[in-house]
Parts: C-alpha cells; sequence; structure tokens
C-alpha cells in the first residue's frame, strides 16, 4: 500500500523538473559537449564538411601571440571587477543597515542598476563616455569648467579599461549591497554587545568582527564576481568592442571575433574549452581558499 | 522501482515532444510538397499554374524592406501567383545568422550572399542564367569568382568625403582634387569654428577611408593587387605605404585626433546631420536616412582626393548587394523570376531607388539621388573600385576585420604605419595559408 503514495510523490517533483531539464539538455549540455568535438576539426562554422586535425587547435593557441593581450585584459578586468565591486557593495550595506530614514529608498537606488540588462547599461553609458560633441560626461565637465578632465573615455587605450570596469561596478555593486545586507541582519547582537563592553570601537568591531561573520557572504560574492568577471562579454561589446585596436578585447571577445567573425569556429571552440578549464580551476581554488577563511572564523 | 518508472514515464514524454514535433512539421510541409509537384507539370502548362497555389518566395536584406516597396508591389502585379516577402536582418549579424541558417538547411530562398556561401555549398549557381547578360561590364567582372557568378549584382555603393553645401559655399571653398588641399580645406573650415570632418572610429570604419586614400596612389597604377598579393608577388607594406602615410598627414596636422576612436559611427554621421560639421566620410548608403533625419540639408560628396598632385580622385566602391540563391529552395523557378526581375532596367531603378546606390543593370536610367551626382564623373571614367573585393581565394573578413582594428592602432599611436601593415600582410598571409589547406 505504500509504495503507490511513494511513486506518486516522487513523481510530482520529476515532473516539475523535466522541462528545465529538457531546456538545460538541449541548450546547455548538448552544445557544450559538441563545442568541445568541434575544437578537435577545422570547421568553419557554415561549410558542410569538416575533417579531424586533432589537438592542432590547442597547439595553435599557445603560439598566438594576440591572444596574450585578451588573456592580460580578462585577468585585469576579473580582478578589479571583484575587488571594487565587493568592496563598494561592503560599505553600501554597511551604511544601509545604520537606521537612516531613507534607508529602503537609498537600497532601492543603488540596486536599481542591476535589474537591468548589462547590454542595455554599456550602451547607456557608452553614449555617456562617448568623445562626439554629444558626449554627455565631456559636456558636463566643460560646463562645469574642468575642460582639462577632458577625455576620451572609451578611445583612450589606457582609459578605455578602467571605463569598462568602473561601469561594470557601479551596475554590479548593487547586487553585493543586497548579498551583503542578508548577512549582516545574521551577525549575533550580542557579540557587539560584548566587544563593546570591552571596549571596541565602531572600527574594530567593524573590523574583527562584522567582517568575520560575514565570510559565507564574502566567499559567495566573490566567487560570482570573478567567474563573471571572467567571462565578461556583454560591457566590453556594448562600450568599445574590443578597442581601440586590440586593447580591450577579452578571451570571450576574442572568441566570438574568431569564431564567427572570421570564421574559424574550431579554433574559438578550442579557446573557449580552454577557457572553461581555466575558469573551472580558478573557481576550485578560490572557494578553498575562501572556505578556509570560513572555518577558520566559526573554529576560533 | 521509483526510479524505474520515472524514466520510463520520461522516456514516454520526451516521445510524445517527438512525436507532436514531427506531426505538426508534416502538417506545414504538405502545401509546399503539393506545389513542388505542380511546378513540374507547370512546365508543360504554364497559364495553368497562375490560377493555382500560390508561392511564397523569402527574402531577406540588410536594408528596411519598407524601400523595396516599390519593387515588390510591381513584381507582384506582373506575377500574381508569387508572394515575395522580405525581411530584414542588421548589417553587423547579416552573415552570422544567414550561415547558421544555411548550415541548418534552412534559410530564405534569396539572401545577400557571395563566394564564402557558394564554395561552401549553399548556393544554386545562376551563373549561366539568360539574365546574366543584362548586367554591366564592371558589375560582372566583380561579381565573377573563379569563373562562377553566386549572386546577382544589384546595385553599387560608392563611398567619399559628404560635405555640406551651405557651408562650402559660405566660406567659398572649392572641392578639393588633392590630400593636401583637402586638409587645407579642413584648416579653413576649422578657423571658422566649425569641426570640419566627423569621424567616428570605434567600429574601425576609418580604415575604409584610409583605403580611399590609398586608392588614388597604388590601385590608380595597379587594379590587380590583391591578385598578386595571393600569387605572393607583391605585399600591402610595399603597395599601400605611400598612401597610408600620407592619410595619416590629417592626424599630425590635429584635424583628426586619437578621440575619433571614442566615439561611434553613427555619433559621427549624426555630427554632420545635425550641421556641427562639414564633412563626413561615408556614402550612398547613408544617403536615404540623411534626407529622411534633416531634410532641410543640402548635401554633396567627392571622390577621395589624390595622394600625388597630379593624380585623380578615387572613389571607394564596388558591387553592394548581390542577390543569391539558396540551393534547398523549394521553389527554384519562381526564385530564379524575382532575380530576372531584378536584372531588367525597370527592376533594378527601383531597387536603386530604395538603396540609393549606383546600377549595375545596363540600360538604367534614372534612380540615383541628386546628392550623389558628384561621384558620377569619377564612376563613369572607371575610378570606382573596391580592393578586398579583388581576392580570387579569400573573402572580405581578413582584410577588413584586420585594417579595422590596425587603423585605431595607428591613430592611438600604439603602431607606425609600417607596423600596421605588416600585421595585415600577416593576416592575409594567415587566411591565405588556410584556404590553401582546405
Amino acid at each position: 500500500m505504500k509504495k503507490p503514495i511513494g511513486i506518486k510523490r516522487e513523481l510530482q517533483y520529476e515532473i516539475l523538473v523535466f522541462p528545465a531539464l529538457v531546456a538545460y539538455i538541449i541548450f546547455f549540455l548538448i552544445p557544450s559537449v559538441e563545442t568541445f568535438r568541434y575544437s578537435f576539426t577545422d570547421w568553419n562554422g557554415y561549410s558542410k564538411t569538416y575533417s579531424y586535425i586533432g589537438l592542432q587547435n590547442y597547439v595553435n593557441i599557445f603560439n598566438d601571440i594576440s591572444l596574450i593581450s585578451a588573456i592580460k585584459n580578462t585577468l585585469i578586468f576579473a580582478i578589479a571587477y571583484t575587488i571594487l565591486q565587493n568592496i563598494v557593495g561592503m560599505f553600501l550595506a554597511v551604511g544601509l543597515d545604520s537606521k537612516l530614514k531613507s534607508r529602503n529608498f537609498l537600497r532601492m537606488i543603488f540596486f536599481m542598476p542591476s535589474v537591468f540588462s548589462s547590454l542595455i547599461i554599456g550602451f547607456i553609458w557608452s553614449y555617456i563616455l562617448s568623445s562626439s560633441e554629444a558626449g554627455l560626461f565631456n559636456y558636463i565637465l566643460k560646463s562645469v569648467g574642468m575642460e582639462f578632465l577632458k577625455s576620451s573615455w572609451l578611445g583612450d587605450p589606457k582609459l578605455a579599461m578602467n571605463s569598462i570596469i568602473l561601469v561594470a561596478v557601479w551596475q554590479s555593486a548593487g547586487w553585493a549591497m543586497v548579498i551583503y545586507l542578508a548577512n549582516l541582519q545574521s551577525v549575533p547582537i550580542e557579540i557587539l554587545e560584548s566587544a563593546e563592553i570591552d571596549g571596541a570601537n565602531g572600527w574594530k568591531k567593524f573590523y574583527y568582527i562584522t567582517i568575520r561573520m560575514m565570510a559565507p557572504s564574502i566567499t559567495i560574492n566573490s566567487l560570482v564576481s570573478m567567474i563573471s568577471g571572467l567571462k565578461v562579454f556583454d560591457y566590453v561589446v556594448a562600450l568599445t568592442g574590443g578597442g581601440p585596436g586590440y586593447a580591450t578585447e577579452t578571451i570571450t571577445t576574442s572568441i566570438i571575433r574568431i569564431a564567427f567573425k572570421s570564421g574559424d569556429f574550431a579554433y574559438g571552440s578550442a579557446l573557449a574549452i580552454i577557457m572553461f578549464i581555466v575558469i573551472f580551476i580558478i573557481a576550485i581554488i578560490q572557494l578553498n581558499f575562501l572556505h578556509k577563511g570560513e572555518e577558520s572564523v566559526y573554529n576560533a | 522501482m521509483k526510479k524505474l518508472v520515472a524514466i520510463l514515464i520520461s522516456i514516454c514524454m520526451l516521445l510524445s515532444v517527438f512525436v507532436v514535433g514531427c506531426g505538426t512539421k508534416k502538417d506545414t510541409e504538405k502545401p509546399a510538397t503539393t506545389s513542388e509537384t505542380k511546378k513540374e507539370t507547370t512546365e508543360q502548362a504554364k497559364t495553368e499554374q497562375a490560377k493555382k497555389e500560390d508561392v511564397t518566395v523569402t527574402w531577406s536584406v540588410t536594408y528596411k524592406p519598407e524601400l523595396f516597396k516599390d519593387f515588390i508591389d510591381s513584381f507582384q502585379t506582373k506575377n500574381p501567383n508569387i508572394k515575395l516577402e522580405c525581411s530584414f536582418v542588421p548589417n553587423e549579424n547579416y552573415a552570422q545568422v544567414l550561415r547558421t541558417q544555411y548550415a541548418a538547411g534552412e534559410g530564405p530562398d534569396i539572401a545577400i550572399a557571395g563566394l564564402e556561401e557558394g564554395k561552401a555549398g549553399y548556393l544554386y549557381d545562376i551563373t549561366n542564367e539568360p539574365f546574366m547578360n543584362n548586367l554591366t561590364d564592371t558589375a560582372r567582372y566583380e561579381a565573377t569568382k573563379g569563373g562562377k557568378i553566386w549572386g546577382l549584382p544589384v546595385d553599387t555603393w560608392m563611398e567619399g568625403i559628404v560635405y555640406n553645401k551651405k557651408i562650402f559655399e559660405k566660406n567659398n571653398i572649392q572641392i578639393p582634387k588633392t590630400w593636401d588641399e583637402f586638409i587645407a580645406v579642413c584648416e579653413k573650415i576649422k578657423a571658422t569654428g566649425i569641426k570640419p570632418l566627423s569621424c567616428g572610429d570605434k567600429e574601425g570604419f576609418v580604415g575604409k577611408q584610409i583605403i580611399g586614400v590609398i586608392l588614388t596612389d597604388a590601385y590608380a597604377k595597379n587594379l590587380s593587387i590583391e591578385k598578386d598579393i595571393e600569387a605572393g608577388k607583391t605585399s600591402y607594406a610595399k603597395e599601400w605605404k605611400k598612401g597610408f602615410e600620407k592619410w595619416y598627414e590629417i592626424v599630425k596636422k590635429g584635424i583628426i585626433t586619437k578621440d575619433i576612436v571614442g566615439m561611434t559611427y553613427e555619433e559621427g554621421i549624426n555630427e554632420f546631420i545635425t550641421e556641427k560639421s562639414a564633412m563626413v566620410g561615408t556614402g550612398s548608403w547613408e544617403v536615404a536616412n540623411m534626407h529622411s533625419k534633416n531634410p532641410n540639408l543640402d548635401f554633396g560628396i567627392f571622390p577621395f582626393p589624390s595622394v600625388d598632385a597630379g593624380g585623380k580622385p578615387w572613389m571607394l566602391g564596388g558591387v553592394a548587394t548581390s542577390f543569391a540563391v539558396n540551393k534547398n529552395s523549394k521553389h527554384i523557378p519562381e526564385v530564379l523570376k524575382v532575380l530576372e526581375y531584378a536584372a531588367t532596367p525597370e527592376g533594378d531603378e527601383k531597387i536603386i531607388q530604395g538603396t540609393k546606390g549606383g546600377p549595375t543593370i545596363k540600360g538604367v536610367k534614372g534612380g540615383v539621388d541628386p546628392s550623389l551626382t558628384g561621384a558620377l564623373e569619377a564612376v563613369s571614367d572607371g575610378r570606382l573600385y573596391c580592393p578586398w573585393s579583388g581576392f580570387s581565394k579569400l573573402g572580405v573578413e581578413p582584410m577588413v576585420l584586420t585594417m579595422f582594428k590596425v587603423n585605431q592602432e595607428v591613430l592611438i599611436g600604439s603602431k607606425t604605419v609600417d607596423q600596421a601593415l605588416a600585421d595585415l600582410d600577416k593576416a592575409i598571409q594567415d587566411a591565405l595559408a588556410k584556404a590553401d589547406k582546405k
């Protein structure tokens, strides 16, 4: 008598999961496996025939000098983005955890940019930072008498990457803030109070207690931003298109350029596989490192 | 046990999805197959067919479909049983979208395609269709790749320097013939407080203008540089150096600054349309947009001024749109009828009224926009060429994409002209090595 009920109950879950599973298999798993297979061929992305060339694409990648700047740019972006997003997010969270009257309103304001698609944010900022006569940011600088600061924010190779990082942090700091805010609610008030009795000031309380109790959210935030930083594509495409020259080209924009524009799909696939492996390794290392940090907090 | 049942049920569901999928597909395929069998019979009795099945021919373009309304309407009144359906795909993604569709065995019946797709086996060979004889000699020469024509050229594009006639008249400026004169004109306009030349180079399109200047030097002497490069006889470092360095003088004089890399081509065009600048490097494809955004703007075009004092100005340009036929199309005879109409003077005139390009068919009289008349002297004199379509083994990508990148690097000062041209030569050699392997 028990069994049929069991099956019935199990089935409810299976059915609920099923559509998502089908979509996952069709749109993610199969293409991923196919990408892996194509990386051993010389397919150009549209021809009817192709042949297997073994590891040749992988060998070529390690001999391709033009990819080195793409890898460098990606690492610069990912590291700067991770650090800045989390610092800004943390400060916003601590600030908006205090008993301000307008705190709900301010939380909404700071979170709002993360609601929009990063591509849209990128296009809007590309108009703001443009060096044309209509570029808003330069126009503001000019009208407040700071014309000497006027720059080609997206056209100067020294500034372009910084502008992209700025826009990305501007958009996603609110997201980090929300996660930190949630974690802040769970910091036990007793510990903070006893620290106060022991004579700790505000900064010491923050540094020795709050920040350590937030270890779980720091782990998740920095991991997520590191991974999305390594995969950055939308901001670059919308803001600079990889230019000037190759100055802001990242690994993903190189993959798209090689695979779809230059018609070398197999080479692009091999690059994608390598990127997958690298991100995987970095994520594992980072996770281990941060987990150790978490454990030390709770064991201490 | 639980697992087994779950797996069984999921398999059933999966199967049902496929079965449903197949069922609907068969339904939609029916009219197509019936019309196909009919086609065979119609070859004996053509008059009967007109009353029967309507055939829809699909067609994708990089222009707004409304521009071809005239063409579609007059074609449909002539061929009441064929419905022509035009859809729009943006230029930046066009090749990518089309190739994906072709690889999946789909795609529109008529598309803008050429050598690459033809070599991959997706296009119907139209080389020997009778209507191909209507093409002008230059259009035919440019469209023929390795003895075959994969797409019917229907219009030409032209790029030069578009200028504001009012500003030129007010300051009593003559059309410059040489690059030195051009720089002098820019300086004169700059002195009046107006921006002389708008350029947006975020996409790298200024690379085309550099090629336009190079035309007046290298290509005036030898039109087949690309074929010579493929044969290993010469290099861009040798052929382009003089023209590229001459162009660079405009940067040295401070008329173009490296700031232009921070703005888009579109923003440059908008500066010109709103009369904030006197000139902009662009061409025929932008004319319709300029007329509609600022109807009061009085503008003309002149060819790229020449490098040498004794040289002649050139237009950059060539075949713009080529209509190719999908090999997998279910209605090849009807599709060919569309091309046949496009290859008549009447049909081509209607197309170029939409695209604002130049004609490719013999006997076309009207259609060219008045703002483009400044180009006609150079064009009729044969001073119109597009180097990247001169390759017989390569598509346009290796040269164009590299040129779009390296001109930015020269502008921002991270590379010299020599280094940029060496990069370009390397990209071409790499692409040639790959093309030879296949």
